[in-house]
């Protein structure tokens, strides 16, 4: 199962609230603007700043 | 482990609990919140804190699409499971932190928080975050466990649940909550207090996991508790289990903006 669409489209990073970009491959959103990459686990995407990989 | 861990952890844990919890099933304050929120069949909505599921899942046939979302995922995969036994297929389980929604701004018609707002390190965030989420003229339905306005109710009650878990805050006084909805710039529109009869010791004690050298210290405020204490909270200790009642708050306030606007002064 992947991502819901619905979903897709009204996420936000947690901390900036801008775009996240779908990394489908490694299963994570990615902010480019914190330097954020939030886990997908479940197909539910982790939207918690304090457990997002920095990158 | 800092402080919003810990809330995840707790619910990590107890997710299967809050499952056959009667009080957080049903009941008359989530009656009392599905009335308030208006439901139309158009609404975008976001049930913040959902915990297993309950309120997602009565908004849910409703409304177009409910977002469940809470910052423990063992109690989205509980709130999944409420909604494929009742064949719902517009409840999208998705993680959040209520002080940091991760959601773009002005994209829901309704919020609605139940039973949750007193685990809230930091409740203003949430009304603000709430503020910034919904469309203009989306409402706000909240229902949520509140102190009484008397200053030893209040003590007395606040200082048993954080006993009785440590993840409580605080559970607000009426007047406490309509300040916050103000201060974030929503529009107070209706509230009402009521009280939650149905509360009994042992299943409550049970539910959050109170350590077991903890349970007798707890038992005993109930039990020691003042004749105006015994009145106020209605405790009653009864052959089966102590009983007694928890007033709750159920409200709802609105974002103005678009058509909407203020008429009057405030």
């Amino acid at each position: 199962m992947a991502l819901d669409q619905q979903l897709l489209e009204i996420l936000a990073c947690p901390q900036c609230k801008g775009d996240l970009e779908y990394d489908r491959g490694n299963e994570k959103l990615i902010c480019h603007k914190c330097r954020l990459k939030y886990s997908i686990k479940d197909d539910i995407p982790i939207m918690l700043i304090d457990e997002a990989e920095k990158f | 482990m800092n402080a919003k861990t810990r809330v995840k952890a707790q619910f990590e844990r107890q997710a299967k609990q809050y499952t056959v919890s009667a009080v957080h099933a049903g009941g008359e304050s989530l009656d009392r919140l599905v009335d308030l929120a208006e439901l139309r069949p158009e609404d975008v909505t976001l049930d913040v804190a959902t915990g297993t599921g309950f309120t997602a899942c009565a908004v849910a046939p409703f409304v177009r699409r409910v977002v469940a979302s809470d910052l423990a995922p063992a109690m989205l995969n509980e709130t999944r499971a409420l909604a494929a036994r009742r064949g719902l297929t517009n409840v999208l389980a998705q993680h959040a932190d209520a002080e940091a929604l991760p959601f773009r701004d002005r994209v829901f018609d309704l919020v609605t928080c139940r039973t949750a707002p007193h685990h809230f390190l930091d409740p203003m965030a949430f009304f603000r975050e709430t503020h910034r989420v919904l469309k203009p003229g989306g409402r706000l339905v909240v229902s949520d466990t509140c102190s009484p306005d008397d200053d030893a109710g209040d003590a007395w009650m606040n200082r048993l649940e954080v006993l009785r878990d440590a993840t409580h805050i605080r559970n607000y006084r009426p007047g406490e909550w309509r300040r916050m909805a103000d201060q974030a710039g929503l529009v107070w529109e209706t509230g009402e207090v009521g009280l939650r009869q149905s509360m009994r010791f042992q299943e409550w004690v049970a539910r959050s996991g109170t350590p077991p050298e903890v349970i007798e210290d707890v038992r005993r405020m109930l039990t020691k508790a003042s004749p105006a204490l015994r009145e106020t909270f209605q405790i009653e200790e009864r052959e089966d289990d102590i009983h007694f009642a928890w007033p709750y708050v159920v409200f709802r306030a609105r974002k103005i903006g678009g058509q909407w606007s203020v008429i009057g002064g405030r």
